[in-house]
């Protein structure tokens, strides 16, 4: 067979310099095996192999090095590269994640590990005669690049054994991901299950979708690299929204909504809520690796929020956020002021559609909070949001919305996160609670009367803890402080929030104190 | 959302020999009752809490699908653990806790495992909106 012209021109550059300093000595016991393939030109380390390996290629991870043995097994004896590449077909039939983890979680946990996983990878990338074994080893370097770099030693060679191979379509990506994470910092988790699939499909670029609260939704470019704070500021800046400040990506999981960590990488952070997902439920072994979830944009932290400032924060955000705490009653709120709001809501709902004003007694639910459903007749009700909807006649849709937040605007509790929790640390509290979590602190708020009991400042709280039952906080110093201890299904939620908050102020106080006088 | 209805036929009432494992102030206006677990499989329960944590005792933290617990169906989330198998667990750190809800699970001998266990603690609302 002729080779062809480009094939002449760059020689594909191969670990065999690389191998004399850094690669053990082939294993003594195979080297009639060697000797014997050798003839057929596959005697070398550092070119592919069927053979699974027995001991690591890098001489340093045989130096007695403080590393688990098992580690070390797990990417020899185990050969998952090989598995992953179809070289070293496996009785059990593993998934590419299973597989893809195999490989990652180790090395991602030991750094030692890594150049190993380069070094593998490369090895059966060399002379691989094998087109489906070729193409599945450039899907795991595309991966691999993606995770973590070659340390400086191996650097180099790993540059010139990609860039010798640019006629590889994944060739120039993995070139430039190894550029990128040099920058930008490694992966704390191994590749998400979306990553995988969407490189098994030989798509280097992955769309998500991204879901709002007034049901809308729109997809996004997320890359390997992405950061949670570069997606918001994407998702902020398609919406036209003035600031992300105070938005937060969440991703939605069976019953749980989980507010992600801005600072952290999006498939690292999704990684981390599918899996504790997964380790909640050991029972369902089967739905572990396709595990349903919904990434969602909404407002955390309501600092700074005036309705009618940002038209399209209010319409998409804050009114289809504030509306559904509104209908649970957790405001204080007259009868009065719900016949103008349930107005409101038909008009944003309904626009100009009268048809459904008979059916309001049907439908009061969705327009009276629930604690107020009783204190009228349903006809009652009807006749007095007729009145009140008839006023807004020449608002558009938009605008009554905004007209619903200006409302809501002026109570104590507008832009809170509610928790109906039970308390036995205040004797002259109820024993069930309302805990609202806003801008001013937190509330503890009457069930009943919905009076504001007692607003504690961030600055007052010092010290607070959760767990999967209670949620704790002191408040003032230990000696002379309040406990405040609730039981809580959502501890870990207000325990975010709080955190959340006072890290959201502090930057503020910060950036106060460094402006010039 | 409340926790899930109890299956009330397989808790049995404390009888007085039982009560004087405890102190009288230990139980005090508690609803303590006494529950059989038939050793098969694993238990799927967690807990979390302590002397030396901000609750000050042992909680269920969490009951997995399908495991012992879970099919027994007498305890919940939030349930506080006085006692396993004689051992009482009121002044224990979260380790020590652990330690004997293993320990009694996995000798053998015993098929049932008893838990004195207070109730109800039903922990409230898990719809939560931002």
């Amino acid at each position: 067979e002729e080779p062809d012209e480009e094939d002449m021109k760059v020689k594909p550059y191969t670990l065999e310099e690389f191998s004399y300093e850094h690669f053990r000595t082939p294993e003594k016991e195979s080297i009639s095996k060697a000797v014997l393939q050798k003839s057929r030109g596959h005697s070398q380390l550092w070119a592919h192999s069927k053979e699974p390996l027995k001991q690591p290629l890098l001489k340093r991870m045989k130096l007695p090095i403080c590393l688990p043995k098992f580690l070390l097994f797990s990417l020899t004896a185990h050969s998952p590269i090989m598995k992953f590449m179809g070289d070293y077909p496996s009785k059990q039939a593993h998934s590419s994640v299973e597989v893809t983890d195999q490989i990652f979680v180790p090395a991602i946990q030991e750094e030692v590990l890594r150049d190993e996983i380069y070094c593998q990878i490369m090895k059966q990338l060399t002379e691989n005669r094998n087109r489906y074994s070729e193409t599945k080893g450039w899907q795991l370097l595309w991966l691999c690049t993606g995770l973590f770099p070659p340390s400086k030693s191996l650097l180099k060679h790993a540059q010139k054994f990609i860039e010798t191979r640019q006629k590889e379509t994944l060739a120039p990506g993995c070139r430039r991901r190894i550029q990128t994470v040099m920058r930008s910092g490694c992966r704390k988790w191994a590749p998400h299950p979306v990553e995988v699939e969407a490189i098994l499909q030989n798509n280097t670029k992955i769309s998500h979708k991204i879901c709002f609260p007034n049901e809308t939704e729109l997809t996004f470019d997320v890359g390997t690299n992405t950061k949670i704070q570069t997606l918001c500021q994407n998702i902020a800046s398609k919406l036209q929204l003035h600031s992300w400040e105070g938005f937060s990506l969440f991703v939605k999981i069976a019953d749980k909504v989980i507010s992600q960590n801005e600072a952290d990488y999006f498939f690292d952070s999704l990684r981390q809520v599918t899996d504790w997902n997964k380790r909640n439920r050991p029972g369902k072994d089967g739905a572990a690796l396709s595990v349903a979830y919904e990434v969602y944009f909404m407002r955390k932290l309501w600092l700074n929020v005036t309705p009618g400032k940002d038209l399209k924060a209010d319409t998409i955000f804050h009114y289809h956020q504030e509306l559904p705490k509104y209908l649970r009653g957790y405001h204080k709120c007259s009868k009065d002021e719900a016949v103008q709001l349930a107005g409101l809501i038909y008009k944003a709902r309904f626009n100009n559609d009268r048809t459904q004003l008979a059916a309001i007694p049907k439908i009061l639910k969705e327009l009276v909070p629930d604690n107020l459903l009783r204190a009228v007749a349903p006809d009652e009700w009807k006749k007095s949001i007729i009145a009140a909807y008839s006023k807004h006649e020449g608002k558009t849709v938009d605008e009554a919305k905004i007209a619903f937040l200006k409302m809501i605007h002026r109570w104590p509790t507008f832009g809170s996160a509610f928790f109906e929790v039970k308390q036995a640390s205040e004797p002259n509290f109820p024993e069930i609670v309302l805990i609202a979590i806003n801008k001013q602190g937190v509330s503890l708020i009457h069930q009943k009367t919905k009076d504001i009991l007692v607003v504690y400042p961030f600055n007052k709280i010092s010290n607070w803890s959760s767990g999967s039952t209670y949620f704790h906080m002191t408040i003032g110093n230990l000696v002379r402080g309040n406990r405040l201890l609730c039981e809580t299904s959502l501890g870990y939620k207000m325990d975010d929030l709080l955190t959340s908050y006072v890290r959201l102020l502090m930057n503020a106080v910060n950036k106060q104190k460094n402006l010039p006088a | 959302v409340h926790s899930p209805p109890r299956s009330k036929h397989k808790m049995e009432m404390i009888n007085h020999h039982i009560f004087s494992q405890f102190t009288p102030d230990q139980i005090i206006d508690k609803d303590v009752r006494l529950l059989r677990i038939k050793k098969e499989g694993s238990l799927d329960l967690a807990v979390e809490g302590g002397i030396d944590s901000p609750i000050g005792k042992i909680v269920v933290s969490a009951i997995y699908e399908d495991g012992a617990a879970d099919k027994h169906g007498g305890i919940v989330k939030g349930d506080e653990i006085l006692a396993v198998n004689g051992k009482i667990l009121i002044d224990s750190k979260l380790a020590e806790a652990q330690a004997t809800l293993a320990k009694a699970w996995n000798m053998g001998g015993v098929s049932n495992l008893e838990y004195y266990i207070i109730l109800p603690t039903e922990l409230i609302s898990e719809l939560f909106l931002f």
